[in-house]
């Protein structure tokens, strides 16, 4: 029992760092049609701020955080207004735009700050055991402040008026418009949100495991799996999706196939894709 | 002759080679009703999607309330007094009427609530339904509430486009009453895209015909009534 | 003879690049120029799906891993001789391509893009992770004596030639194909596939035929992969690799038949002749492959084109009145519309 509750630990602190990832993912889907391949590039840069601002210490793990949110939201506004805004008429060239801002992230982050792996261990010396479960302080504060995220995240949603409005430019930008809805500003808000929570998962994912630049590539096709089993555009959906996909790689580690978890992956998401294209939730339809 | 609110002068729009609107000049006065009929394709709908912003106007001019409209984003024609209730009703279909609604104050700062509660009034059949989502009602209700959306931002002008499309004769009915008391009750001027010969004459207002992009006829709805049929034949 | 002109300047392009290494080019610049023009063959491979059929393919840069794969391990581990392990490398490729497009087609827009993404980064990870046949990370090294005609191929030069005279055939090949009637069918399917589908175009049947061609030009392409650099390993293949070929397609110009060739040249020579080091190099890449989607769709063989009309346009009588409602091309318009109710 207790290995299973273990197991159920471990999932769910991975499962927030795809979740974080996931939702900024597909909210920008849901109001731009743009997938953003870059977006995982967007969380590893959050590492690296949580890096320069806080290399030791409880304490100043606060302030990374809070600076990586910041700095990402930033930078994704600024991709917004230079790069996306001009490809809303065709998303599809936002995508390859996207691809090329992944070389130029990772290339970048590798030449400030060398190739090699990186860690903070800010609450490396508590260790929780609850019911036989090792609760290491690490994922709790990931789990704790994930959920705190999206709990703020869903309020934000459903019950200010721009939430309200963000729902309403997703299923229909046009009319959203005529309702005196700031189309233009919407989408840079997401943009920022989908920062927001890429920079958060940075700060969360560097307490995890060590981060690399290239860290980015290897998340976002997870973090699009997870997108597409919530069904794209839909945040609750890709909040339980990060949970799947998480229980999922716990089970194949578990019985001892780890060189093959990134296959099985991709095998998952191209099953997925092929068998349920709007995702085991509802989510908004694709086409060019 | 009270003041002019919307005074659109010789506009054009284009789509890609094709020419929607040429040269169309239309006036709407403080607290009138105006109606715009013809067949179609004839660039009703362009006209109205152009005075809000959609669709990007090539030549001449819109003004409203003394302000240049054309060239802005929709959100701030939306901002500066003028409601559209789309063709085809567009309503959120996933969010509820009561959030539609809301989304029809957005750019109010304060008395969303009281608009709200007067639109229910106007519509009481909607009331029942606030916690559903839209696409779970009738076309008709449908339409209430995109009547209603349009209504909670107190507009000064509100553009109605084929309100009337699809709808059983009693629901026609319905929306008659309606504006005739959006027109009187709320003190809102209309310009209204109606097929339904009836329902625009009653109005009571002027009268714009177009065909092909051109303003064809214009005059008071009791001088039109019997020359529209020919000016939708052609001649 | 309606093909005739364009024969013609086939084979002085052709010629011109054989001559290359009569010019005494250092041994550098001569495998640049050869790895250039094995991204060309791909590049052509993708283009033909792109630039005919509007199917934007990720999947080749993971292909054409199968092809050098392919070619690696019969070379190496069977002793095969040079001609039957390129055939077999361009069979295998084509067939795992038929079997990409029997699954990818089925979905439509951004789904088969991100479908064809997943297959490039899943045969990486099958590279790298099916150890006892691949050799996983470690790689292969390919050292094979190769005799074509009775010729030894040893020097850079020799592979040069090899590689050119194949990419001739390749780019005869691909504008045949593009002109053929089934180049205009699957034309067809670009613009409108209910349209196409309803006035009685077997749009599968044209799909699947047209990525087994593409794909057969990626297993060619990785085979002479494997040869001219001697060693393979699983990440030189997947998504970034097909960033690279969707860079020198767009670059180029997909619907132009030097399009694929110049981009290649430029995306391989550009990065020495910068002289950036490896990581800025990446970037500029990256930096180049933006503008070229924000400033030129069409890529740079449109570009005479282009100057052409804006000429026509400067000399001749503007069309429309001059800022008429150019302010208004904002937002509004820009912004996709979403489902109507
Ligand atoms: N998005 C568009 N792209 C190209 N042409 C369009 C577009 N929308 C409308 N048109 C064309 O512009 C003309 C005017 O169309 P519009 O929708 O304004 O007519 P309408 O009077 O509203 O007709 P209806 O009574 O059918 O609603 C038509 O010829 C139509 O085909
Ligand atoms: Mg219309």
């Amino acid at each position: 029992m207790s290995i299973f509750l273990q197991q159920v630990f471990n999932t769910l602190s991975s499962a927030s760092v795809y979740a974080l990832l996931a939702v900024g993912v597909t909210l920008v889907f849901g109001l731009t049609r743009i997938v953003n391949f870059a977006h995982g590039d967007l969380l590893t840069v959050g590492s690296y701020v949580l890096f320069l601002v806080a290399p030791a210490g409880a304490i100043w793990f606060l302030a990374g955080f809070a600076a990586a949110m910041v700095a990402v939201a930033v930078l994704a506004v600024v991709l917004e207004r230079l790069l996306f805004r001009r490809t809303l008429v065709a998303p599809i060239r936002g995508f390859l735009v996207s691809l090329g801002l992944i070389q130029i992230i990772e290339s970048g982050l590798s030449y400030f700050f060398t190739a090699g792996p990186r860690t903070v261990h800010p609450f490396i010396d508590r260790v929780w055991t609850v019911g036989g479960v090792d609760m290491p302080a690490d994922r709790v504060v990931v789990i704790v402040g994930t959920a705190a995220v999206f709990l703020a995240l869903t309020f934000y949603l459903e019950r200010t008026k721009a939430g309200l409005m963000i729902r309403a430019v997703a299923i229909d930008a046009e009319t959203a418009g005529l309702m005196g809805g700031p189309v233009t500003r919407t989408i840079a808000g997401v943009f920022a949100l989908g920062g927001m929570l890429a920079g958060a998962g940075g700060a969360f994912g560097a307490l995890l495991a060590p981060v690399t630049p290239f860290l980015g590539y290897a998340l976002i096709l997870k973090g699009f799996a997870v997108a597409l089993i919530g069904g794209l555009g839909n945040v609750r959906g890709a909040m339980l999706g990060a949970v799947v996909l998480a229980a999922l790689e716990t089970v194949v580690i578990t019985f001892g196939l780890s060189t093959w978890v990134s296959f099985f992956g991709f095998t998952l998401m191209i099953v997925l894709l092929i068998v349920r294209p709007r995702g085991l939730l509802r989510g908004v339809e694709a086409e060019i | 002759m009270p003041e002019v609110l919307l005074d659109i002068v010789d506009l054009s729009v284009n789509y890609g080679p094709v020419t929607a609107l040429r040269g169309v000049s239309l006036q709407v006065a403080q607290g009138e009703a105006v109606f715009l009929a013809g067949p179609n394709g004839a660039g009703k709908t362009t006209l109205l999607r152009a005075i809000s912003g959609l669709e990007r106007v090539a030549g001449g001019s819109v003004r409203f309330a003394g302000a240049t409209l054309h060239g802005r984003p929709s959100w701030d024609i939306a901002a500066s007094g003028i409601a559209h209730v789309p063709q085809g009703r567009r309503c959120f279909g996933p969010l509820t009427v009561d959030e539609n609604l809301r989304l029809g104050g957005y750019t109010r700062g304060s008395g969303v609530a009281e608009a709200i509660d007067a639109a229910y009034d106007l519509f009481p059949a909607l009331k029942a339904k606030r916690r559903q989502r839209a696409e779970e009602l009738s076309g008709g209700q449908q339409q209430m509430v995109a009547i209603a959306r349009a209504l909670v931002a107190n507009p000064r002008l509100i553009l109605l486009d084929e309100p009337s499309l699809g709808l059983a004769p009693i629901l026609v009915e319905d929306v008659r009453v309606a504006l005739h008391r959006i027109l009187h009750e709320f003190s809102t001027s209309i310009l209204l895209v109606e097929q339904n010969a009836r329902l625009a004459l009653s109005t009571g207002g002027r009268g714009y015909v177009l065909r092909s992009g051109r303003v064809v006829l214009e005059g008071p709805s009791t001088e039109l009534e019997g020359r529209m049929k020919e000016a939708y034949l052609g001649g | 003879m309606r093909y005739g002109k364009s024969l013609v300047v086939l084979a002085v392009v052709t010629v011109l690049m054989l001559l290359l290494p009569a010019v005494g080019p250092s041994n550098r610049v001569l495998s640049l120029a050869t790895l250039a023009a094995i991204y060309a063959i791909v590049t052509y491979g993708i283009a033909l799906l792109f630039g005919t059929g509007g199917l934007l393919s990720i999947a080749h840069g993971g292909l054409w891993g199968i092809g050098a794969y392919t070619a690696a391990l019969f070379a190496v581990r069977a002793g095969w001789s040079f001609l039957p392990v390129l055939v077999l490398s361009v069979v295998i490729t084509a067939g795992a391509a038929t079997l990409v497009a029997l699954m990818s087609l089925r979905v439509r827009g951004h789904y088969f893009t991100i479908i064809t993404f997943a297959v490039a980064e899943g045969i990486r990870a099958l590279i790298n992770a099916w150890t006892p046949v691949t050799a996983g990370t470690e790689g292969i090294v390919v050292v094979a004596p190769v005799r074509v005609f009775g010729f030894d191929i040893r020097s850079n030069a020799d592979w040069y030639y090899i590689v050119v005279v194949s990419l001739a055939v390749v780019i005869a090949l691909t504008r045949l194909v593009v002109v053929s009637r089934f180049g205009r069918r699957f034309a067809a399917t670009r613009d409108n596939l209910d349209l196409a589908a309803s006035v009685g175009i077997g749009v599968s049947r044209l799909r699947l035929l047209a990525f087994s061609l593409s794909g057969a030009l990626a297993g060619l392409g990785g085979a002479y992969w494997a040869y001219s650099q001697t060693f393979v390993h699983g990440d030189q293949f997947g998504a970034a690799a097909s960033i690279v070929f969707i860079l020198c397609m767009l670059l180029g110009g997909a619907r132009y038949t030097y399009g694929p060739l110049i981009g290649a040249v430029i995306v391989v020579f550009m990065p020495p002749l910068l002289a950036l080091p490896p990581l800025l190099a990446t970037a500029a890449l990256g930096v180049v492959f933006i503008l070229v989607i924000l400033l030129t769709p069409g890529g740079l063989a449109s570009l005479p084109e282009r100057l052409g009309q804006l000429w026509r346009r400067w000399r001749g009588p503007d069309p429309r009145p001059p800022g008429a409602g150019a302010a208004g091309d904002g937002a509004a318009a820009a912004v996709p519309t979403g489902v109507a109710s």
